[in-house]
């Protein structure tokens, strides 16, 4: 079994990265509803995945109308796809009040910062009353990492041990700051790797040091398409980890993290 | 015939382990993986500080193997004149077929005039590809790349990892420095298809960056971009390396 722990609903043709893309001719110029997101799965032999926002990662936006549309999308694949809420701190210092809202009534288990888009640092104090309140859910928190200054793995984990109910998922691995990312997990039992933007050798270093638990697979889909989902997957298996670290990865270790979820 | 053109051989340290990478070890992965030949190039403190050991280190699977393997020496430009009679020592002495900088390994941001400069003129005096790893800020980036291939057009220049995660600027590199040469291991899938989509199938050099990144998935990598002619797929494989170093 395949569980993508990372890949984005598109809900506007025009998003505010438009410009690059038309740039790129990439795929995030384009609308992915659910329906086209489980179709992606499909090609790609994927059984589940987390989706949220990609188009609402932005500040000044309606988040809360992206949570509604990403329930939605849910709802319509309860089967295959499991939904995280995005919150607009920038733009609303008071978005803590919505994880609630989120959780009770919109079914969605978890939430997704890219604090690069979202302009602000991965460690700002702001998103503190984000993760008391997201203590009592048990909510997996899922951030973009890499790309600095504003989305070190090290931000990420500042306060992992402050709020140690709150699963900390630090996606794309950190990046080229995946030193960072292992420190931060073999620091907080709390921390967990997400395989996007990871190199093969620092997938078989982290499960040597941290076990078969700590790391999810994710692929950031929909960008790239099929053949980058694809490719991710040739990525885990080309790794010289165990069987069953690489069935973990795949699908158990994310399905643990959403299990432990209060709703 | 498949050529990985980035391999490193020797002591490679992956920030919580040193991999120690032997001939033989690369010979099998090869060997698992359908590839006829890889341009190896020094690790670790080789790169950083025993440029010699390193070079001879090359040199020695090569004389051992010379139709599975070319070889790239290096030189640490903080050695100042005796950096450049290594290089010198490399091709003429060594039979090294071009060289591998790593300005972050080595310390030096990638267009640093007094620094790189040297080298790169070094390398067009002696006619010898000079590949830069790419792609982490603040030292290696496209942007640099791009000065130098600018400053210096004879020159035979290497961007390492199509820049990594600066995708956003190797975009604009691309298109401004159309003699640029562009290895592809480490980056994304996504940002490798733009390239090959824009029109760089003619200069896309397959490399896996093994032990870091796995050979097989590197190959994918290339073998799964949409739309890949098998003429297109052979020169990214293979061909545009043969070009590049006369093979």
């Amino acid at each position: 079994m395949i569980i993508d722990a990372h890949v984005h609903l598109m809900e506007q043709e025009k998003s505010p990265s438009y410009a690059y893309l038309k740039k790129t001719g990439g795929d995030w110029g384009q609308l992915w509803d659910g329906a086209r997101i489980v179709g992606l799965l499909d090609e790609c032999g994927f059984d589940r995945a987390v989706v949220f926002s990609g188009t609402g990662l932005y500040p000044n936006v309606d988040y809360r109308a992206f949570n509604e549309n990403t329930a939605r999308e849910v709802r319509r694949f309860p089967d295959r796809l499991v939904g995280f809420g995005i919150l607009d701190l920038k733009g609303d210092p008071e978005a803590a009040g919505e994880v609630p809202r989120m959780v009770e009534e919109l079914g969605l288990v978890g939430i997704k910062f890219h604090n690069w888009l979202q302009a602000y640092p991965a460690n700002s104090a702001t998103l503190k009353p984000v993760y008391a309140q997201a203590s009592r859910y048990r909510l997996p928190i899922i951030f973009h990492t890499g790309t600095p200054p504003y989305t070190e793995p090290a931000q990420v984990v500042e306060w992992a041990d402050e709020f140690p109910d709150v699963q900390f998922i630090i996606g794309h691995f950190g990046k080229l700051i995946w030193l960072d990312a292992v420190r931060g997990a073999l620091k907080y039992p709390n921390v967990t790797l997400e395989t996007s933007g990871a190199q093969v050798s620092d997938i078989e270093i982290a499960v040597e040091l941290l076990g078969e638990e700590r790391i999810v697979f994710g692929t950031d889909l929909p960008v790239g398409g099929a053949a980058a989902g694809k490719w991710d997957v040739d990525k885990i298996n080309s790794a010289r980890i165990s069987q069953r670290a690489r069935e973990r990865i795949f699908s158990q270790n994310i399905l643990d993290i959403l299990a432990r979820v209060r709703r | 015939m498949i050529i990985d053109a980035h391999v490193h051989i020797g002591a490679t340290v992956n920030h919580f382990k040193t991999l120690n990478i032997t001939a033989d070890d690369i010979l099998r992965q090869m060997d698992a993986n359908g590839i006829d030949m890889a341009v190896l190039c020094p690790a670790g403190a080789d790169l950083a500080v025993h440029n010699r050991a390193g070079n001879e280190l090359v040199a020695g699977a090569v004389r051992a193997h010379p139709d599975r393997f070319i070889g790239l020496g290096t030189a640490n430009p903080w050695y100042g004149a005796a950096a450049l009679q290594e290089m010198e020592h490399a091709i003429r002495d060594l039979g090294l077929r071009g060289f591998k900088f790593h300005s972050l390994i080595q310390g030096f941001h990638l267009n640093d005039p007094v620094l790189v400069y040297p080298l790169v003129e070094k390398a067009i005096e002696l006619n010898a590809p000079a590949y830069f790893h790419c792609g982490t800020p603040i030292m290696a980036m496209p942007y640099k790349m791009q000065d130098l291939a600018q400053l210096f057009p004879q020159a035979k220049l290497i961007m390492g990892h199509r820049g990594w995660d600066f995708h956003f600027d190797v975009i604009f590199v691309e298109e401004n420095c159309p003699d640029l040469w562009v290895e592809t291991s480490k980056c994304e899938y996504v940002n490798l298809e733009h390239s090959y989509r824009t029109g760089n199938a003619g200069r896309l050099l397959f490399g896996s960056d093994y032990p870091i990144s796995s050979m097989a998935s590197e190959l994918s990598k290339v073998r799964r971009l949409v739309g890949l002619k098998p003429a297109e797929e052979a020169a990214i494989l293979g061909g545009n390396v043969a070009r590049l170093f006369g093979l």
